[in-house]
């Protein structure tokens, strides 16, 4: 069963004139609980536009968002309470970061969710040890490095352990083995709590590696969706949305056109990497 | 609520008014706020109405958009109504215990509000067709003059356009933060005016904070290229009247000659024209 549907979503960003444009046109696509999904396209496209609307921040100018099957713009319907089972973190964590110290800012969601205040900064704690940020917890957030301010960003919205985790670049910024680190971490919460993840991304070896699903935005419509092998390997929607095949797709067709018996479904790289090796 | 505030807002459009010289845009202003306070009966607000009616018409900013500044100030509206409507003296028409209701407070009440409604709206027109780099340069070459007594014009115009700018900055920043915290659990919608404005209290530090910081950077920035207050400067595009500039100034006087001419018109029954030759 889908635990969030997009119907038929448009949104300007200028709706006093009726000729500005739709930076969102007519996009509708569904994902299940357990997914892990990558959204992906050129700058511009409406990746992170799209990714305000599916926790009600952004109001879509026509369409409609689904949760668990009801509508999130009834009229009656808790956003607040939306907000602690949908999670996002933006593309700058600038725009995220507001309290004077770093635990105050991780534990303000898990407060406003309703745990004591002891419970929440131990809570935050724990998270901030999770991301190896600990020493930082005095800090002022907006005195830190760019991918320190990321991994508090991340803190603030883990605290409040939502259904569905939403990521703008996440990886923008970090570090070769805290980005591992991350995708490892966000990996075991869709694999062991069911966790749903969206996440938008420039890097499509990370697409192949880590989702299950992928969406593709072009100049605010949705080109495709589908398993990553469906949508990277399509050479006319990659072309369409300005995107580079990654090569070991390359690689992998050119095999699957020599004869080769291979199963794509399988692209983590030690899966690619052990298809290879099987092929003598 | 806050992000309703359009004043300093600039909105991009291609339009005579925003191609009219910013000076002319400033008298025009000045004027309409003017013609507003000594307007006395219902013809100076009909011409002042057909006045802002042809600005609002020839700006081409949607008027939604320009009447979205109004919400904000729908508050300081009723109070002024309020006190207006109930504290005015006068033949009575209504009384509710201790709160009479005259004549000549509907009256003034009614006033009151036209003022507030189209000073308003007749600024915001000024801000929004008139980017705040030209406005500064407006008023700089407008109150040149005043050069001559040792009035310090470079420097205030700077101050009036910083603060300008930092306007929409700070309304884009409490944008910002709001989302922030409502995307972790802040709710700013529900509840009474009293919660309401308490939820607002965790958006003023970072506010500040952002603020100090936004001006420090500003003042890195212009220190970085040498800016000093008494260098002489000159102008990319220096300001130059056009055709339809001096047109404008023509329609301005005329406009005021009219307004003028109204506080002759004496209304008791039948309308009668004073001798005011
Ligand atoms: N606040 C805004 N006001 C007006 N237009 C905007 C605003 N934010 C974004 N846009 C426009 O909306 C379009 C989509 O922007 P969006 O930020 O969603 O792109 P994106 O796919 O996330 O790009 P990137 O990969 O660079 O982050 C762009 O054309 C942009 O110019
Ligand atoms: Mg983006």
């Amino acid at each position: 069963m889908s635990i969030l549907e997009v119907k038929n979503l448009k949104y300007q960003y200028n709706n006093y004139e009726k000729t500005s444009k739709y930076v969102l046109d007519d996009v509708s696509f569904s994902i299940d609980e357990k997914d892990f999904v990558a959204i992906i396209g050129k700058s511009g496209s409406g990746k992170s536009t799209l990714i305000s609307h599916l926790n009600g921040l952004y109001k879509a100018t026509s369409g409609d968002i689904l949760y668990n099957g009801s509508s999130i713009y009834r009229k009656d319907y808790n956003l607040t309470g939306l907000r602690f089972k949908i999670g996002v973190v933006f593309q700058y964590p600038e725009y995220q970061l507001f309290s004077e110290t770093v635990i105050d800012d991780v534990a303000f969601g898990a407060i406003k969710k309703g745990l004591s205040k002891d419970e929440a900064y131990k809570k935050s704690e724990e998270i901030l040890k999770l991301f190896e940020i600990e020493q930082l917890k005095n800090e002022s957030p907006f005195n830190l490095s760019g991918g320190e301010k990321r991994k508090v960003a991340f803190a603030g919205i883990f605290v409040m352990e939502p259904e569905i985790l939403i990521f703008d670049e996440p990886d923008a910024g970090l570090d070769a083995t805290s980005k591992t680190n991350f995708y490892n971490l966000i990996k075991k919460l869709n694999e062991e709590k069911d966790t749903t993840i969206i996440f938008i991304t420039h890097n499509l070896d990370d697409v192949m590696e880590y989702a299950n699903k992928v969406i593709v935005l072009n100049e605010g419509k949705l080109l495709k969706i589908g398993k990553p092998y469906e949508v990277l390997s399509d050479e006319e929607i990659m072309k369409n949305a300005d995107l580079d095949m990654p090569y070991a797709i390359q690689i992998f067709n050119d095999l699957k056109i020599k004869g080769y018996n291979l199963d794509t479904n399988k692209l983590k790289f030690n899966e690619l990497y052990n298809q290879m090796l099987d092929i003598n | 609520m806050i992000r309703d505030i359009t004043l300093g807002q600039y909105y991009k459009k291609d339009s005579i008014v925003h191609s009219l010289d910013p000076r002319v845009k400033l008298v025009a202003t000045l004027v309409f706020l003017v013609s507003l306070f000594i307007s006395t009966n219902i013809f100076a607000y009909l011409f002042a109405t057909i006045f802002l009616i042809i600005a609002i018409y020839m700006c081409r900013v949607p008027f939604k958009f320009i009447i979205r500044g109004l919400k904000s100030l729908l508050i300081l509206l009723l109070i002024s109504i309020f006190f207006n409507l109930f504290l005015t003296p006068g033949k009575i028409v209504l009384s509710l215990g201790i709160f009479k209701i005259t004549k000549e407070g509907i009256i003034i009440a009614i006033k009151m509000a036209i003022r507030l409604i189209y000073l308003v709206i007749g600024s915001s027109i000024l801000t929004l067709t008139t980017t705040p780099s030209k406005l500064t340069d407006g008023l700089e070459k407008g109150l040149s003059f005043l050069k001559v007594f040792k009035v310090p014009v470079a420097e205030i115009a700077l101050m009036m356009s910083i603060a300008l700018r930092f306007i929409p900055i700070l309304i884009e920043e409490v944008d910002k933060i709001m989302n922030a915290q409502m995307s972790r659990g802040a709710d700013f919608e529900h509840g009474n005016i009293i919660e309401k404005a308490k939820s607002l209290i965790p958006l003023l530090i970072p506010l500040f904070v952002s603020a100090f910081k936004r001006a420090n950077d500003l003042a890195y920035a212009m220190e970085s290229r040498c800016y000093s207050s008494d260098a002489i400067r000159t102008k990319l595009r220096p300001l130059k009247y056009k055709k339809i500039d001096y047109m404008t100034y023509a329609y301005l006087l005329l406009y005021i000659i009219l307004i003028f001419l109204t506080r002759y018109i004496k209304i008791d029954g039948i309308i009668k024209f004073e001798r005011f030759l």
